[in-house]
């Protein structure tokens, strides 16, 4: 685990008489820590609307955290609003609401939270909380100017009650598309801060854009501006969560414990911004296990890393490709230099009265090293080429199973002669075929794994699927990920389930998910043309393959599957 | 009946959409849905539900049935059905709701009574002024936006022949008020939304306030006065704020905590047994309004509004200590109930 030093800034929302004799709640001043002109006004005004509406619910503190990052920078922010019991200046309780907001410089937006929460448990020990605004000023200064934070690690999350730790999971994947705040009850804790250390380390094991998307409080009262306001046993009706979605979370958290290092990278990617991504990332944990490819391993002269065949980057691409030019250039020029060497005149054929044919000329010593010489650096450029077309290539950073190699070339073939597989991998809406739906079918009998992953992928929303649509699907997918192409009423049956799954998506609307396109309302055919610019026709019912094949795999380009 | 959000209303047959526009409301000789006796006649089940039946956090947009234009929600609140209850920081608003709620559970003497609170009404009020029980002050309002503390109540007259009406109020924190004018509307939505339905105002200015003010012993001139001065800077917020327009919405402008004021014989007439008539404590009120550099502030709220009316009330009845407990027996309301029955009877 690295360890990483950032600049802390402050803001102070407290209720008191302001400079110009105005009683009331207002944001006090703190000089050079002040986060005001150092944060973006925009995440300002956002942190400032949290400090002003969050107030605990009883008599204990009550935390908020909500992460932001700057537009179009690499910056990131993570804001913790402590909200301290106080009485204002008319003796009404009211409190003393501080926000922490650690000014990540870099790309690590996902360091962990409990350093902040360190610095606020101090802040409430240490007597500060009747002071005045100036004197708190004066303390942050002598010990908030900055913090230590590490990366993500698991222990926090080991040490969290299971229940819990699924509760956290679920509202924040539930919530990440939601717009009003939910109240979601936790089993009982001793202090809020406890709750607050808990409820962080769940959270914080989430991909950090979906931590983005969760703002969340601690023991405040409602009217908090976060997305999740966790409140104790039996304040609030527990929302309602899919069985789905607790499913998926159950899954994630053990993955967490499993693998924390492989979560790091995944908690690190921002592409991972809602379940579903997050479902087909988790489907390719292979892939995010090997590391990125620096250069090739044979210029630095170390044994080739095991990687799946098949997979060759662009940068392998371009390299070949060089030594393909540079073995060119050396055989002409072994070639010239034979040919300049026996320039030598040819003796006359001789006739055929008695004259024996001339002998050839004889070389010399010389010439015979010449050519031993030129024909070793051939064999070498040859036995180059060959060990860098045979050896094991590092796959991308983060990429699809090796059957999704999409080219003309089927799986079984593949597999014998990694050799000449072609490198690329062809978008989705460019696979061969003469229409959309032959392209579809092309998928299936060519990549069956390669559409499991777009199956996987669209199907992990909370489309309500009969128990006879479900088996159904079950077994399509235990087909697809087994390699085995589909038979073709499997593959009408699932093109119509994945395209009504994704026309409840894009259009919001609910209806019965039978694979069959005249169940799918208008209203909802036309959000999936105009999301997905299809332009192929439904009008009859011979158009329909066409179409729903094409929303699929447009669908799957855009997502990159 | 059927009411939707934005987000739903183009998903749903028009059928569906039953509100009238005043237009269609007149060309089809169908009354208008905010009497109080048609909400009266229907069942619980059949009244209408201002929010949106798929989320129930969502605000109703309206849209008339026929001509398909945008309703005002006045259409189904009724045109003063929501009253504003504002003031500066500290001034008494909760407490003020709450007595009233408390004032207006029985008969007591008073014209109109609360059927029934609605929605979540009474534990989101009980909840906002817990702490009084315990600390003897209510708690310091959050600025939030209206997502809480929205309080409804059906009315109903105590004398027959019995006439019902809904009322609405949300107790918005001082601070809301104070900085009316620089409030981002993408981040207080449903406060802008209640603002657009407003139909009377009860403005109270702190009577503790004024009270220090007169002890100085001199008159201060608002410009000196920052309580003053930000209650004139409310008042040209609302002005430009208030989507019906003030010169359409009565005010009653309100002072509170005036237990503090009865001490003193110019405004013994404030008491509750005082028998003092409406008019003259009217003039008292405006006599001290003048008296504590307000005289600007009368001048505004005159040329602004369509009706303006005076009154001072208290809530406790007396001082509370702060840091005691207290009890519903341990206070004594006065005349809480006058600056919104003025509103909604006259």
């Amino acid at each position: 685990m690295s360890i990483h030093t950032f600049a802390l800034r402050h803001r102070l929302y407290a209720y008191t008489v302001n400079a110009a004799g105005i009683r009331g709640g207002s944001n006090a001043p703190l000089g050079e820590l002040d986060a005001a002109g150092k944060v973006p006004a925009n995440i300002i005004e956002t942190i400032d609307a949290l400090l002003a509406s969050i107030a605990p619910e009883g008599s204990s503190a009550a935390y908020a955290v909500q992460r932001f990052d700057a537009p179009g920078e690499t910056n990131s922010f993570l804001c913790l609003v402590a909200s301290h019991p106080t009485v204002d200046v008319d003796q009404r309780p009211a409190s003393l609401n501080h926000g922490r907001i650690l000014c990540i410089d870099s790309a690590d937006a996902w360091l962990d939270i409990q350093a902040l929460i360190g610095l606020a448990e101090t802040f409430q020990i240490g007597s500060l909380l009747n002071r005045s605004p100036g004197e708190i000023r004066d303390h942050l200064l002598d010990t908030e100017s900055s913090v230590t934070a590490g990366d993500w690690n698991d222990t926090p999350l080991r040490n969290v009650d299971a229940p819990l730790a699924q509760s956290v999971i679920e509202a924040c994947l539930s919530s990440v598309n939601r717009r009003e705040t939910q109240v979601v009850p936790l089993p009982r804790q001793e202090t809020s801060l406890g709750a607050l250390r808990e409820v962080a380390a769940a959270w914080c094991s989430l991909p950090w854009a979906i931590q983005r998307a969760s703002s969340f409080s601690i023991g405040s009262l409602a009217g908090t501006r976060v997305k999740l306001l966790f409140t104790g046993p039996g304040q609030s009706q527990r929302p309602a969560i899919n069985a789905a979605t607790r499913d998926f979370a159950a899954t994630y958290i053990e993955w967490l414990l499993d693998l924390p290092e492989d979560a790091r990278a995944l908690i690190a990617n921002p592409k991972i911004h809602d379940a579903q991504t997050l479902a087909s990332a988790l489907q390719r944990p292979n892939e995010q296990r090997v590391p990125p490819r620096e250069e090739p391993e044979m210029a630095k002269n170390k044994r080739p890393a095991e990687a799946p065949r098949g997979e060759l980057n662009q940068a392998v691409i371009g390299y070949i490709n060089e030594q393909i030019a540079a073995a060119e250039d050396s055989l002409r020029d072994y070639v010239d230099k034979w040919r300049s060497s026996s320039a030598e005149p040819r003796a006359p054929r001789t006739s055929s009265a008695g004259v024996s044919p001339a002998a050839p000329p004889r070389r010399g010593v010389g010439e015979f090293a010449m050519a031993a010489a030129a024909g070793a650096i051939g064999g070498a450029v040859v036995a180059l080429l060959i060990v860098f077309l045979m050896r094991p290539q590092a796959a991308k950073p983060i990429t699809k199973q090796s059957d999704t190699i999409a080219q003309p070339v089927r799986e079984t073939t593949r597999d014998a002669a990694p050799a000449v597989q072609p490198p690329v991998q062809v978008r989705a809406d460019a696979l061969p075929g003469a229409d959309w739906a032959n392209r579809f079918l092309w998928l299936s009998d060519n990549a069956p794994k390669r559409l499991s992953v777009v199956v996987t992928s669209i199907t992990t929303g909370d489309a309500m699927l009969s128990g006879e649509m479900e088996k159904s699907l079950t077994l399509i997918r235990a087909q697809l990920d087994a390699g085995t192409a589909l038979a073709p009423a499997d593959r009408k049956l699932l093109r119509g389930i994945l395209f009504q799954m994704l026309a409840r998506q894009i259009s919001g609307r609910d209806f019965k998910v039978d694979g069959k396109f005249a169940s799918v309302p208008g209203a909802a055919v036309t959000a999936v043309r105009n999301e997905l610019h299809l332009e192929s026709k439904a009008a009859n019912s011979g158009d329909v393959a066409n179409f729903e094949a094409e929303a699929v795999l447009k669908w799957a380009a855009r997502e990159n599957l | 009946m059927t009411y939707l959000c934005k987000d739903c209303w183009m998903a749903q047959d028009a059928a569906k959409l039953l509100a009238r526009c005043k237009i269609c409301e007149v060309n089809s000789g169908i009354r208008r849905l905010d009497r109080a006796s048609e909400i009266a006649a229907r069942g619980a089940r059949n009244r209408p539900d201002p929010v949106c039946a798929i989320h129930p956090h969502e605000p109703l947009d309206l849209f008339c049935g026929t001509c398909r234009q945008p309703l005002s929600s006045h259409a189904l609140l009724g045109e003063r059905s929501v009253m504003a209850i504002l003031g500066g920081v500290g001034s008494g608003k909760t407490s003020l709701l709450w007595v009233l709620r408390d004032r207006l559970r029985s008969s007591n003497g008073v014209p109109v009574k609360i059927r029934q609170p609605l929605g979540d009404t009474d534990q989101q009020l009980d909840q906002a002024v817990a702490d009084l029980f315990t600390t003897g002050r209510a708690r310091a309002t959050p600025t939030t936006d209206a997502v809480t503390r929205n309080y409804a109540w059906e009315l109903v007259t105590t004398t027959r022949p019995r006439q019902s009406a809904l009322m609405a109020f949300h107790d918005a924190a001082g601070e809301v008020w104070q900085k009316l004018d620089q409030l981002p509307r993408e981040h207080n939505a449903r406060f802008y939304r209640y603002l657009d339905l407003i139909g009377g105002i009860i403005f109270l200015i702190d009577g503790q306030r004024l009270a220090e003010t007169l002890a100085e012993g001199r008159r201060r001139r608002a410009a000196t006065d920052p309580a003053a001065a930000q209650e004139i800077a409310i008042i040209d917020a609302l002005d430009r704020r208030v989507a019906q327009g003030p010169e359409e919405i009565p005010i009653a402008v309100t002072i509170s905590k005036a237990d503090v004021l009865w001490s003193d014989g110019r405004w013994s007439l404030f008491k509750p047994d005082s028998g003092a008539s409406r008019e003259t404590i009217e003039a008292a009120v405006r006599e001290l309004l003048t008296l504590t550099g307000r005289g600007d502030m009368i001048e505004e709220l005159q040329s602004a509004f369509s009706r303006v009316t005076y009154f001072a009330l208290s809530a406790f009845g007396r001082d509370l200590p702060a840091g005691q407990e207290v009890s519903l027996d341990d206070i004594a309301p006065a005349r809480v109930e006058e600056p919104l029955l003025s509103l909604i009877v006259e």
